[in-house]
């Protein structure tokens, strides 16, 4: 026995020295270290639409304008001015001189043409081209003026320039790089330059040192205090927390559990910043199913869903009740929706049932000519969904309707809601400005999706189309004020909540105030730094 | 020798074959739509159909599997529909990295079981028989995510030694070999009971034979006798466990990979099937399917090299 157990001793204390005397994982100064679960497919603008591609593009490329913090204001980009012809439908960017692409190459106004063009070229099957749909034609007028000319006036065409779609690229880069371009290659004129790209592991971009042309929303304008970012991609929930509280691979992070707030809270190492973002929660009809298109049982489930206790009991009061369909911090929203909303009133739900003929069964569910309100609810099994179904299921038995869960994965949703076999859906949707989410869902013309509602309205068609192109403000909000209220009054939907977000960080990460415009959180980080 | 190596390679053609063509089906029969996911939730009919026919997936399926088998053949597997980078690039780097993983696993497995085993075996009854194969029965218990989270709260959040996740640096850096280590020390660690429950009862079995016991009468030392009388012999089915262990390695690194952010084969497959990446998914299951005909026939090739009795014509 004395020689066979000596056999494990050599190796074992050999290893365990050589992690002591190893130095720690610890990150190079000024580094901020972001986790989140999954990585981007491609940092190539026009290729991507998830909010993790967005947010790094904002920081290796810049957009002709930006969008401030407040969601309403437009503030230059690498347009100085613009001029808007007074039809509206004639835009003049005067482009900043001086900004350079991270290859050295001077940005002109060709290469703005360049990237509009290729962006809405169906040949590139942008999937998100529909933003410029309202642009006729890009010309560069010399080397520092583009004129873009629109079809109709747009009252969202700054907005869809400042999106992270936009971001201005290279002609020259893209044509060397062909397909590898977004994943093995990157030429921006943003503050970070693209340095490393491990899939699924981490995203490393360092500081573009030449960078002085950050626009005027933030207090440093370049270059950027950081050395360098890396994103890491951690799958695994608990992984993700170990390292933010231990600080020892990461220093922020959006993805960490609700769960883990009350004491992350109290954690004098890490600062949480919860913040309000354009979003919304919902339940969605399918008027074309017979079951809800009589309007007494969607107002009794709107009466019968008490959102304080989704906000409360499964979100640990991350967010706010929703009474309408735009989030309240964006221009447009109607502030008086609560007067046409539906207050938790059990009561009211149960008597709307009765008057619509449902009696209470032998088990207390409801039926009516011998069939059982039994109501299907699609949605994703994940994002909280699964507990949020769970409690409005409670919820609405107790006023006599059974939910049926259909949880599906994401990849097989979208197909199963487009071919319309859900009768109600779960669901939710970020947005900037009105039109992007009542044009979307509301105008007829997008059935059966994204109006998976088949919501049909005349009025409101009129409405939304006329809310693209009114000139005049006062109107506007008129426009967007009728909109929402024929929206509520039907009870198209059931609005559940409006979800805030937390980034939770190191108490040494300085000055990253988080951006709500498309969920990114992390818009160009030029006044972020990290102490030692 | 040579001709049973040849028509093990050959026998390999049609089960790759048959692999790709049941992940063909079994993908295109699953819901969802890769053009959906590619143009993401909020783009309108149009783009989405603009993207499927950009990714040939308004073809028939026919036409499509042939397609990807004609460049399949020709050494191109295509793009993936997610990152446009290419398939055999994609999988080539994750292939090594849970290679990596799976062979640290094993080593250190093998490097522990196997002592453990025998010394149990000729230790019989005594307190470190007992109290091994009670710890083995105890790690075969336990799920291999909480033995990770255990091992990451211990040497990374409590005592600060080692990573808590991520891959580090190339394998031959020291932060690469630092990263390493939890992973590995993690999906090598639920195969040790297995392994060492089995060498014990192999030596067992092996020492009970009567060429041991011609053995200990000749004088030998008990050390020789067990070593190279007894180990040789009882080491037959170990290998075979061995091998078979190899498919439970590349699928016990799936969660292995996801709780330490390890960037391999396992999670690749996993992100490709969640996402619809047709040509992704096609490109894992192909290189995991060779791989693991490939393990099988390395290990019948062993037998004979273990046991002189047994030879292939």
């Amino acid at each position: 026995m004395r020689r066979g157990s000596g056999w494990w001793t050599g190796p074992v204390v050999a290893g365990l020295l050589a992690m002591l005397v190893a130095p720690p994982a610890h990150a190079q100064p000024n580094t901020l270290i972001i986790g989140q679960p999954t990585d981007a497919e491609s940092v190539d603008p026009h290729k991507v639409t998830a909010v993790i591609a967005a947010e790094r593009l904002y920081n290796l490329y810049d957009t002709l304008v930006n969008l401030d913090f407040d969601l309403e204001k437009i503030t230059p980009g690498l347009a100085e001015t613009w001029l808007v012809s007074p039809d509206g439908k004639t835009y003049t960017f005067a482009l900043k001189k001086g900004v350079k692409f991270h290859s050295g190459k001077p940005l002109t106004a060709h290469d703005v043409k360049f990237t509009l063009d290729r962006w809405r070229d169906p040949a590139t099957a942008s999937p998100t081209k529909h933003r410029i749909a309202e642009v006729e034609e890009i010309l560069a007028k010399d080397d520092h003026t583009v004129v873009l000319r629109l079809k109709e006036r747009s009252n969202y065409l700054l907005f869809n320039l400042a999106s992270g779609f936009a971001s201005i690229l290279n002609p020259e880069a893209i044509k060397k790089h062909g397909a590898n371009y977004g994943t093995l290659a990157v030429d921006g004129t943003g503050p970070f330059r693209f340095k490393e790209w491990v899939l699924r592991d981490r995203f490393v971009v360092e500081r573009n040192p030449d960078y002085t042309w950050g626009p005027p929303m933030f207090k440093n304008r370049g270059p950027a205090k950081l050395e360098r970012v890396v994103w890491r991609i951690i799958p695994e929930d608990t992984t993700r927390l170990f390292e933010l509280e231990k600080g020892i691979g990461l220093n922020v992070s959006r993805w960490i559990a609700f769960s883990e707030l009350p004491r992350l809270r109290k954690d004098p190492k890490l600062r949480v910043l919860e913040y309000k973002v354009g979003y919304v929660v919902y339940l969605g009809f399918n008027m074309n199913k017979e079951l809800v298109q009589d309007i007494r049982i969607r107002k009794a489930i709107n009466h019968a869903i008490k959102k304080d206790d989704i906000v409360n009991e499964i979100f640990y009061g991350l967010g706010a009740p929703a009474q309408g369909p735009l989030s309240p911090i964006v221009a447009g929203q109607w502030k008086d929706v609560a007067k046409a909303a539906y207050e938790y009133n059990p009561a009211k739900a149960r008597a709307l049932l009765d008057e619509a003929g449902w009696k209470p069964g032998p088990d207390g569910i409801r039926v009516k000519d011998g069939k059982r309100l039994k109501l299907p609810v699609h949605a994703i099994a994940g994002y909280g969904y699964p507990d949020t179904l769970t409690l409005i299921q409670a919820q609405l038995k107790d006023v006599g309707i059974d939910v049926e869960q259909v949880l599906l994965e994401e990849a097989a949703i979208w197909g199963r809601l487009k071919a319309g076999e859900h009768t109600i859906m779960a669901m939710g949707m970020p947005h900037s400005n009105p039109d992007e989410i009542l044009m979307f869902y509301f105008h007829s013309k997008n059935r059966p999706a994204p109006n998976r509602f088949n919501f049909v309205d005349p009025k409101v068609d009129q409405l939304l189309e006329e809310g693209r192109t009114v000139a005049d403000q006062k109107r506007w909000q008129e426009i967007y004020t009728e909109v929402q209220k024929r929206v509520v009054e039907s009870a198209v939907w059931a609005p559940l909540w409006h979800p805030d977000r937390a980034m939770i960080m190191s108490a040494k990460v300085q000055d990253l105030r988080p951006h709500p415009v498309y969920d990114v959180g992390y818009h160009k980080l030029l006044d972020v730094s990290v102490g030692r | 020798m040579p001709v049973y190596v040849a028509r093990r390679v050959l026998l390999t053609i049609p089960t790759v074959l048959g692999t790709s063509i049941l992940v063909f089906l079994i993908l295109h029969l699953a819901p969802g739509d890769p053009a959906t996911i590619v143009a993401g939730p909020t783009a309108p009919p149009d783009v989405v159909a603009n993207i499927r026919t950009q990714l040939g997936l308004d073809q028939p399926v026919l036409v499509q599997y042939w397609r990807y088998l004609s460049h399949a053949l020709q050494g191109d597997l295509g793009r993936s529909m997610l990152t446009q980078r290419a398939v055999s690039e994609e999988v080539a780097v994750a292939f090594l990295n849970t290679f990596e993983l799976v062979i640290a696993a094993r080593i250190w497995s093998l490097l522990v079981a196997i002592p453990i085993g025998v010394v149990a075996a000729v230790k019989r009854r005594s307190i470190f028989d007992k109290l091994s194969m009670v710890a083995a029965l105890l790690g075969l218990s336990l799920p291999i995510f909480w033995i990770g989270l255990m091992a990451i709260w211990l040497f990374a959040f409590t005592l600060g030694w080692l990573p808590v996740s991520g891959r580090g640096g190339p394998l031959w850096t020291l932060d690469g070999l630092r990263h390493l280590v939890l992973p590995a020390l993690t999906l090598g660690g639920i195969q040790v009971p297995a392994l060492a429950r089995l060498t014990r009862s192999s030596v067992l079995e092996a020492l009970s034979q009567d060429y041991v016991r011609t053995a200990r009468a000749k004088g030998l030392a008990e050390r020789l006798v067990v070593a190279k009388h007894a180990l040789g012999n009882a080491l037959l089915p170990v290998v075979t466990i061995i091998g078979l262990q190899f498919a439970g390695l590349l699928g016990g690194a799936v969660v292995t990979e996801t709780i330490f952010s390890w960037p391999g084969l396992g999670r690749l497959a996993v992100t490709a099937i969640l996402t619809r990446d047709f040509p992704l998914v096609q490109g894992t299951i192909l290189v995991a399917a060779v791989t693991f005909v490939t393990i099988n026939l390395l290990v019948d090739l062993l037998y004979a090299v273990l046991d002189p009795r047994i030879k292939y014509a």
